[in-house]
């Protein structure tokens, strides 16, 4: 039997600028990061991003992002895969969720991203992003290590699951 | 311990050009489906249609939200398949992703309902969330994934799993 089994899971104690997954295990097919954030600086908007990194770089991504904030769309192109939490003045004990769905991490091609998010803000405005990233080095690699960074600060209680995937066959089904 | 959750069903990594991938003999043991896909053509084609048990009649529709250099929406009724792209069809290089969701694949007193999301950063191109309904209360048994024109290039992937309830 498989099912998403857990690779690490990393809970703040402390403040920090940047949460690292090393050593990732190459024995999975796809990756899943599951963020429970809050991060500073305020932001009125209650909403603040984290940037996603690959192998030790936050280079060599391009990113789409849809986002809304209960009364407004914005869109934007970026370098940056944006990784939403809560802000540092958002309504008390609350953290922002996002998932992150990594495909074929293990292949030598460009690494795509999936990504869901909401800060979370009890009342006023909190804002929700819908987001695709690639990861496309001149050298392509395996994702051995995956890290979030806010130079701000990513806050104590912050939450961050890593799991793996694994493909397979199983149950009599057939694909052509 | 705990309950696995995403049973791997069937994958299929393409080694030859092919126009459509057919998953088949889905059991009906599973809560929901879970489906990813990474595609790229091999010259043409820029959009995967997708269609549950064989049936190719008027009976899927779709509401979406994505992006080109601004936001785009769109709407569609009683068509022949699913189509998972607007404004983030893929090219022919390894360029994004496609991470679907089928709910409740197996009851018989419901449509079926389906999400989609598309990840593309090409120009013109962006985030993609669509939801869709096919119009059968029938267990879902297969799955086509096929290609508009041209072929899904070699190393294209789709991989099926099944969510334990």
């Amino acid at each position: 039997m498989s099912g998403w089994k857990v690779i690490e899971q990393k809970d703040l104690l402390s403040d920090t600028t940047e949460i690292v997954f090393s050593s990732i295990p190459q024995t999975f097919t796809d990756l899943v990061v599951l963020v429970s954030g809050r991060a500073n600086p305020n932001e009125a908007n209650g909403g603040v991003v984290i940037q996603l990194g690959f192998n030790g770089s936050y280079s060599d991504i391009s990113a789409k992002w849809l986002a809304g904030t209960g009364s407004s769309v914005a869109l934007g192109t970026d370098t940056t895969i944006y990784v939403m939490t809560s802000s540092n003045d958002s309504t008390g004990s609350t953290f922002g969720n996002t998932t992150i769905y990594i495909p074929s991490y293990r292949s030598l091609t460009a690494k795509s991203t999936s990504v869901e998010g909401i800060s979370e803000n009890n009342g006023v405005v909190s804002r929700q992003l819908l987001g695709s990233g690639l990861w496309n080095p001149s050298t392509q690699a395996a994702i051995t290590s995956l890290s979030l960074r806010k130079l701000d600060g990513i806050l104590t209680g912050t939450s961050v699951t890593l799991y793996g995937i694994k493909d397979g066959s199983s149950g009599g089904v057939t694909v052509s | 311990m705990p309950t696995p959750t995403h049973i791997p069903l069937a994958t299929l990594t393409l080694t030859s050009t092919d126009t459509s991938i057919d998953f088949a003999n889905i059991p009906n043991t599973y809560r929901d489906l879970f489906v990813v896909c990474r595609m790229k053509n091999n010259g043409s084609g820029t959009v995967s249609r997708w269609q549950f048990n064989g049936d190719t009649g008027a009976n899927y529709s779709r509401m979406l939200v994505s992006m080109s250099g601004v936001v785009e929406k769109m709407a569609n009724a009683n068509q022949n398949y699913f189509e998972p792209h607007y404004y983030s069809d893929f090219g022919n290089s390894w360029g994004g992703s496609l991470v679907v969701n089928i709910l409740d694949y197996s009851a018989t007193d419901k449509h079926k309902g389906v999400l989609f999301r598309n990840n593309q950063v090409a120009t013109e191109r962006g985030p993609l969330m669509m939801a869709g309904r096919w119009a059968n209360t029938n267990a879902i048994t297969s799955i086509k994934i096929s290609i508009n024109t041209g072929a899904f290039d070699v190393g294209s992937t789709f991989s099926l799993y099944g969510i334990v309830s």
